[in-house]
C-alpha cells in the first residue's frame, strides 16, 4: 500500500509545482509569485546539488576501476589526480583566481580547442569521402552549397562575385530562416505537449 | 486463471502448449516464454518474469528479432585494416597537412590578402546599442560558450567588449557554464593585453560567476539577481557598490548581451530572460553555426533580439567599424588565415566532387562496355 501511495504523492507534488510556476506567468498574485520564486530557487539549488552528485558518482566509478585493477585503470588514476588537484586549486584560489585561470588557460582551453580543430579536418575528410563514394544528385547539391557558403564567407580581391554573395544571403535569409522558424515552432509545440503530459500526470519521469 | 491463461501458442504450428513448456510439444520449436527467459538470463539482474506474461504472435516475432539483434551485438567483429581504410588514413593525414601548412604559411607571410567584411544591418543595430550606453551603465555580459570555441568567440566578442569599455559602461559577467567564470577572466585579460589597459575588478568590471539551474536558474536570476547571485566569483559581495546598488531585476541593466555558440542556450536566454527585460535591449554575439537558427528572433520584429553580431566575419567587421583601436591588432592576419582555410576547404571539396563524378562516369562506361559484349 505504501508503495502505491508514494508515486501518487510524487504526482501531486509535480503537478502542484508545475501548476504554480505556470500560473505565475498569467496570474499576478503576489503570494503566487512569491511561491513560484521560491520553487525556482529550489530548482536552481537542486541542480547544483545534482552536479555534485554527478561528480561523486564519476569519482566512485573511477575509484572502483582503480581498486579492482582492469584495463584502462591508469586513466582513472590520472583522472582522479587531476580532479583532486583542480578541486583544491579552485577551492582555495576561487574560480577566478590566478591559479584557477592558469589551469583553464593552459590546460583545458588548448585541449578543447585542439579537439575542435581536429573536428574541422574530419568534417572536410568526411564530406570528401561522401562525395567520392556516393556522388548522387543530393550529394552534389550538398557539396555545391557547402562550397558556396565557404567561398561567400570570405572576401578575396578579384573573386568577390556579387551574385554569389547575393545567393548566399538569399539562402540564409529565406529558406534557412523558414526552416529555422519551423524548427522553433516544432520545439515550442513539443515543449507545450511535454509540459502538459507532465502536468496531467500522463508522463511521470520522476518515477523512473 | 483460465485454461487459456495457462497455455502458450506455438508461433510455428499453432499448437497449444502448457505455460511451463520450453519447446512445442507438437513441432519442437522454441516457445516464446522459454526463449524470452533464455534471453533475459543473459542480462544480469533480470528475473524471468516473462514466463507469467501472455505473448501474442506479433510480440513473439518482435522478441525473436530482439534476440537475434542481441546475439549479433555479443559477437566480436574482426576488424582488419582494409585497403580502403588505409586510403582513408592517408586522406585524413593529407588533408590535415594541407590545411595546417596553408594556415602556417598565411600566418608567417604576415600579409593580409583578404578584404575585411563590412557590417551587416543587425551588427549596425548592435553597434548603436553600445553607442547608446552612458558612463557607468551596467551591462550584463553573458559568457556562455564551450572553451573549444574560444578561437571564434574571442575574435567575435573582443571588439564589442572593447567598445563597451570604451563607452565607460560597466560589464557584469555571468555564465550558465561551469567554465564560464574562468573564460570571462581570460577574455577580459586578453583584451587588456590588446588594448594596453589592465582592467580591474571591481572598478571596471564584475564577475558574478556560475549560475546553476538551467532555465529555472535563469528565470530566477532575471527576477531577483541580488538574491540568486549575492556574491561574485571570488566570494565578495556583489551588489553593495554603485553602479549595481540599484539593480533589483534584469530590466535594471542597460543592456543584456549573450555570447554563445549554442542555439539552445541563446533560445533559453531569449525565452526566459526576455520577458523580464521590459523593453531593455537583448543583444546576441553568436558563433556562425548558431546564427541561422536564431535569426527568426531578430527578424520577427517583436524586439526580442535587438542586435546581433555573428561569426569571425562579424567580429572583424565590428572591430573595424568602432572608434577605438587595439594595440596589437592582428585581425588582418588572422582574418586572412581564416579565409584562406575556408578557400582551401572549398577547393578540397571541389576536387573530391570532381573525382567522384569522374569515377561515376568511368564506372558507367565500364558497365556499358560489358553490356555490349556478347
Amino acid at each position: 500500500m505504501t508503495q502505491r501511495r508514494f508515486p501518487i504523492f510524487l504526482l501531486i507534488l509535480a503537478v502542484a509545482g508545475g501548476g504554480i510556476v505556470l500560473m505565475g506567468y498569467w496570474v499576478d498574485l503576489p503570494a503566487l509569485v512569491a511561491v513560484r520564486n521560491v520553487l525556482l530557487r529550489w530548482a536552481a539549488t537542486l541542480t547544483g546539488v545534482a552536479v555534485l552528485l554527478g561528480i561523486l558518482n564519476l569519482l566512485t566509478v573511477h575509484w572502483l576501476k582503480i581498486i579492482q585493477p582492469r584495463e584502462g585503470g591508469v586513466y582513472s588514476l590520472v583522472m582522479l589526480i587531476a580532479f583532486v588537484i583542480t578541486f583544491l586549486v579552485v577551492a582555495v584560489d576561487t574560480p577566478t583566481g590566478s591559479w584557477s585561470v592558469w589551469i583553464f588557460r593552459y590546460i583545458q582551453l588548448p585541449v578543447e580547442t585542439s579537439l575542435l580543430a581536429i573536428l574541422a579536418v574530419l568534417l572536410v575528410v568526411a564530406v570528401a569521402r561522401l562525395v567520392v563514394r556516393r556522388p548522387d544528385s543530393f550529394t552534389l547539391l550538398f557539396i555545391g552549397t557547402a562550397i558556396l557558403f565557404l567561398v561567400a564567407a570570405t572576401y578575396l580581391p578579384g573573386f568577390d562575385i556579387p551574385v554569389v554573395r547575393s545567393l548566399r544571403d538569399w539562402i540564409v535569409q529565406v529558406p534557412v530562416v523558414a526552416g529555422a522558424r519551423g524548427l522553433l515552432l516544432g520545439i515550442g509545440l513539443g515543449v507545450v505537449a511535454t509540459g502538459l503530459r507532465i502536468l496531467l500526470g500522463a508522463d511521470r519521469p520522476y518515477e523512473r | 486463471m483460465s485454461d487459456e491463461d495457462d497455455q502458450v501458442t506455438c508461433a510455428e504450428c499453432g499448437f497449444e502448449n502448457p505455460l511451463e513448456a520450453e519447446r512445442c510439444q507438437n513441432c519442437g520449436a522454441d516457445l516464446p516464454a522459454a526463449f524470452a527467459e533464455n534471453l533475459l538470463a543473459q542480462v544480469p539482474g533480470q528475473e524471468p518474469f516473462i514466463n507469467k506474461a501472455r505473448i501474442t504472435p506479433a510480440q513473439q516475432v518482435h522478441l525473436r528479432l530482439l534476440g537475434e539483434m542481441l546475439a549479433v551485438e555479443g559477437q566480436a567483429l574482426l576488424l582488419g585494416i582494409s585497403p580502403r581504410r588505409a586510403g582513408y588514413t592517408t586522406l585524413r593525414i593529407g588533408t590535415s597537412l594541407v590545411l595546417f601548412l596553408v594556415l602556417l604559411f598565411s600566418l608567417l607571410a604576415n600579409k593580409p590578402v583578404f578584404t575585411h567584411p563590412s557590417l551587416t544591418s543587425e551588427a549596425l543595430e548592435a553597434r548603436q546599442l553600445v553607442y547608446a550606453l552612458t558612463p557607468g551603465a551596467p551591462v550584463l555580459f553573458v559568457v556562455d560558450y564551450q572553451p573549444g570555441f574560444s578561437g571564434e568567440m574571442t575574435r567575435l566578442g573582443q571588439g564589442v567588449l572593447a567598445h563597451i569599455l570604451a563607452q565607460r559602461a560597466y560589464p557584469v559577467f555571468l555564465s550558465t557554464h561551469p567554465t564560464g567564470p574562468a573564460q570571462a577572466e581570460v577574455f577580459i585579460t586578453d583584451l587588456g593585453i590588446n588594448t594596453g589597459i589592465a582592467y580591474l575588478t571591481p572598478d571596471q568590471y564584475l564577475n558574478l560567476g556560475y549560475l546553476p539551474g538551467g532555465p529555472s536558474g535563469l528565470l530566477s536570476f532575471s527576477q531577483a539577481p541580488q538574491q540568486v547571485m549575492p556574491l561574485t566569483a571570488d566570494g565578495n559581495s556583489a551588489w553593495q557598490d554603485p553602479p549595481l546598488q540599484t539593480i533589483q531585476s534584469l530590466s535594471d541593466f542597460s543592456l543584456v548581451l549573450v555570447m554563445t555558440e549554442d542555439p539552445d542556450t541563446a533560445r533559453t536566454w531569449i525565452e526566459q530572460a526576455g520577458p523580464q527585460l521590459q523593453g531593455k535591449p537583448l543583444m546576441l554575439l553568436l558563433s556562425a553555426q548558431a546564427e541561422p537558427s536564431l535569426r527568426p528572433y531578430l527578424e520577427s520584429g517583436s524586439g526580442q533580439v535587438q542586435g546581433m553580431v555573428s561569426g569571425v566575419s562579424g567580429g572583424v567587421a565590428y572591430q573595424d567599424s568602432a572608434v577605438f583601436t587595439l594595440q596589437s591588432d592582428t585581425s588582418g592576419i588572422t582574418w586572412s588565415a581564416y579565409s584562406l582555410g575556408l578557400w582551401v576547404g572549398a577547393i578540397l571539396l571541389l576536387l573530391a566532387g570532381l573525382y567522384g563524378v569522374f569515377r561515376l562516369v568511368r564506372e558507367q562506361e565500364n558497365e556499358l562496355s560489358r553490356g555490349d559484349k556478347p
